[in-house]
């Protein structure tokens, strides 16, 4: 398989901050690849040094194997940008904008025209294409911003926080279009702050943190790098000092609370523990309803990695 | 050519742009019409003073200027070394010196210096004819005293259908500065399209700058397109204030188009050249250009019609360079002197540091990448 991005050692400074400090990134054709960490972790900076849009202090990049320069031109013709700001002109209709661009890349009328009006049924806008942005919602802004970034059908396609601000509809039809875009053979990369968008749809993730990747793989390989397993959480009307030394003494398990009729169990990595738990409820006879079991997040391996939350609330 | 379509849309939507430099002049253009288009032009000839030098009588020209004291001319007899004085001193506007012939100097230019020319030119071309007149007919010295001096201000006058007696108005300088200033408001809209090829100015020049495609030619086409809305509004003013104002620009469509090419090509690179050699937003370079527009018309003489002579007193390099004077000055030439010469050296003189400013601005754009977007 085709590497289609590498990135060694880079290393941007905006005055005194570093934004990105030895970068390193590899990703390969077909993948949908996460770059996850919370805002100000450096994402946008990454992709601007990709694009040759900004200068930066050392370590080199490479797309479809060739090194990335200002006039790569024919780098540039296959690859599709949708950033975190919305860039389309004001003054031109929906169809206008996703047209103008589109010629930007392609230069046969025919075939341009057939490409501006597939990306305006991928986007599904075709009740809109008359309009002009300021009539358009934020969700449909955002779709509009990606139809015109995909248009040229390129083959590594690129989205900055494409879902910031958007309504929970438009962001599904946004991301199972970019898993289409992925079976159609496009190579994705995915920055968020939202860990549950990574895991719904990316193939590979990178965790970024003050300008460094602090751990890759795919969702499966980053969990088992965490101590965390299961946290199991039920709830129990009544429950006696000795039954819940009991359960802390069950196998595996972490940390335990319980608070307000609810019981949390924290466990080490190993199998069975939620039924060795309700076993040890039914020996007990102890009543109890609704059974919750989750597996540890990307949230908990951020956690681990850096001692705080991802989350940025 | 579609990317050239959309752009001109693009402009052409943009409404505040459209007002600033077109609906704007038209209503600054209709409020100076209205409050002094009609002035009294009584006073538009005031008495030219004129130095005499006698090196050699000449009963017939003494006569003559005897006729014109107090009507056309205040005379001062001088002798030749005190003429130059008093024209440097500007007590005189020009001096006539007779010997075999008459002949006269001048400091620079001016409406009045170029009275006397044209007096002194009726006055020789029709010398041999009127004296064989005045030998016969002594009483008729008055008349032809008229006529000359009549004829000398018809031709400096504009030579308008209705308007032939109407002199050089100063008036006119307003609204010369107005077109002047039409032209510098163009920098608004080259000014507003450049921040949309900059990545760090616009989300729209971000994707424009990750285009495969060369920046000098999407700055082409920004280039003509501005260029040529531009072209069009300043056209549109000055058909306005000559057709329907009916103000006398002593000017034919072609130097009318002329100057609108050459100040609208002004106009946009100016503003291309502000959108990227000054630091800041988008509003602190919009508001660099205002400021600067508007101090350059002041002095083109938007506000004080004599704002051109005080500066020429004080700092003349500015009326050289600023392309406001110059363009004012373009106008004045063809209604005032009969020549072109004047109006296409100030025209070159524009269109040059135009194109100076042009050449810096695709200099530096070629630089590819931002520091900080
Ligand atoms: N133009 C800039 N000037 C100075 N600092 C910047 C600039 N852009 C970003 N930064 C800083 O660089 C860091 C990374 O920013 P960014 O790449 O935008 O992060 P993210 O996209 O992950 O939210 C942040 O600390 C941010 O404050
Ligand atoms: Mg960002």
């Amino acid at each position: 398989m085709q590497t289609v991005v590498k990135i060694n050692n880079l290393v941007k400074r905006y005055g005194d901050l570093v934004a990105l400090d030895h970068f390193n990134l590899e990703i390969m054709e077909g993948e949908i690849f996460g770059l996850l960490g919370p805002n100000g972790s450096g994402k946008s900076t990454t992709i601007h040094c990709l694009l040759s849009l900004l200068e930066y202090d050392k370590g080199d990049i490479k797309v479809f194997g060739e090194e990335m320069k200002p006039d790569s031109y024919h780098l540039k013709k296959d690859i599709g940008i949708i950033m975190q700001n919305v860039a389309v002109f004001d003054r031109l209709t929906v169809e206008e904008n996703i047209d103008y661009f589109c010629g930007l890349y392609i230069k046969d009328k025919k075939k341009k025209k057939e490409l501006v009006q597939e990306a305006i049924d991928f986007v599904e806008l075709n009740d809109f294409k008359k309009f002009y942005p300021k009539k358009l919602s934020g969700g449909l802004l955002r779709r509009l911003n990606i139809a015109c970034g995909i248009a040229h059908k390129p083959k590594l396609i690129i989205l900055d926080e494409p879902t910031v601000a958007v309504d929970p509809q438009s962001r599904n039809n946004i991301l199972e279009g970019i898993k289409r875009l992925n079976k159609e053979g496009a190579t994705i990369i995915y920055t968020t702050h939202y860990m549950e968008e990574v895991e719904q749809i990316c193939t590979r993730i990178a965790i970024m943190d003050k300008g460094k990747s602090i751990a890759v793989g795919t969702k499966e390989e980053l969990k088992s790098m965490v101590k965390t397993g299961e946290t199991i959480q039920v709830d129990v009307p009544k429950l006696m000092e000795n039954q819940l030394e009991q359960i802390s003494k069950l196998p595996h398990t972490k940390k335990l609370s319980y608070e307000n009729e609810v019981l949390h169990v924290q466990y080490t990595k190993g199998k069975h523990n939620l039924i060795r738990l309700l076993d040890y409820f039914r020996e007990q006879d102890i009543a109890f309803g609704r059974v919750t079991s989750e597996l540890p997040t990307l949230n908990d391996v951020f956690l681990e990695i850096t001692g705080k939350e991802l989350r940025d609330q | 050519m579609n990317l050239f379509f959309y752009q001109l849309k693009n402009i052409l939507k943009t409404k505040e742009i459209i007002f600033w430099t077109l609906a704007f002049p038209l209503l600054l253009g209709t409020l100076f019409y209205v409050s002094f288009g009609t002035a009294d032009t009584d006073d538009r000839f005031s008495k030219i003073p004129v130095g005499v030098v006698w090196n050699q009588e000449d009963e017939y020209f003494s006569m003559i200027l005897e006729e014109l004291e107090g009507e056309l001319f205040v005379t001062t007899e001088y002798k030749e070394k005190e003429a130059v004085k008093a024209l440097r001193e500007e007590k005189i506007d020009a001096y006539i010196v007779v010997d075999d012939t008459v002949s006269m100097k001048v400091m620079e230019s001016t409406v009045e210096a170029s009275i006397v020319e044209t007096f002194l030119e009726e006055y020789l071309s029709t010398k041999s004819a009127m004296e064989t007149i005045f030998k016969e007919h002594p009483e008729k010295i008055k008349e032809l005293a008229q006529m000359m001096a009549s004829g000398s201000q018809d031709s400096v006058s504009i030579k308008g259908d209705t308007q032939d007696m109407e002199d050089y108005n100063p008036y006119l300088t307003f609204f010369f500065a107005l077109v002047a200033m039409t032209c510098l408001f163009g920098s608004f809209i080259s000014q507003g399209v450049i921040s949309e090829l900059q990545a760090d100015q616009t989300a729209v020049g971000a994707r424009k700058n990750i285009a495969p495609l060369s920046k000098m030619k999407l700055l082409i086409i920004d280039i003509l397109t501005t260029w040529l809305v531009s072209f069009v509004e300043i056209l549109i003013v000055l058909f306005y204030l000559v057709e329907i104002l009916k103000l006398n620009f002593g000017a034919n469509l072609r130097y009318m188009l002329i100057l609108a090419v050459v100040g609208s090509y002004f106009g946009i690179s100016f503003g291309i050249f502000v959108a990227i050699f000054v630091k800041g937003d988008f509003g602190a370079k919009n508001g660099f250009l205002v400021a600067v527009s508007l101090s350059l018309c002041f002095l083109g003489g938007l506000m004080m019609a004599n704002m051109i002579d005080i500066v020429e007193h004080h700092i003349p390099i500015l009326n050289r360079i600023n392309p406001a004077a110059l363009m004012v000055h373009a106008f004045q030439s063809l209604q005032v002197y009969k020549t072109t010469d004047i109006f296409y050296r100030n025209l070159f003189i524009i269109f040059v540091i135009a194109l100076v400013m042009n050449i810096a601005s695709l200099w530096i754009l070629r630089r590819k990448k931002y520091a900080s977007l």
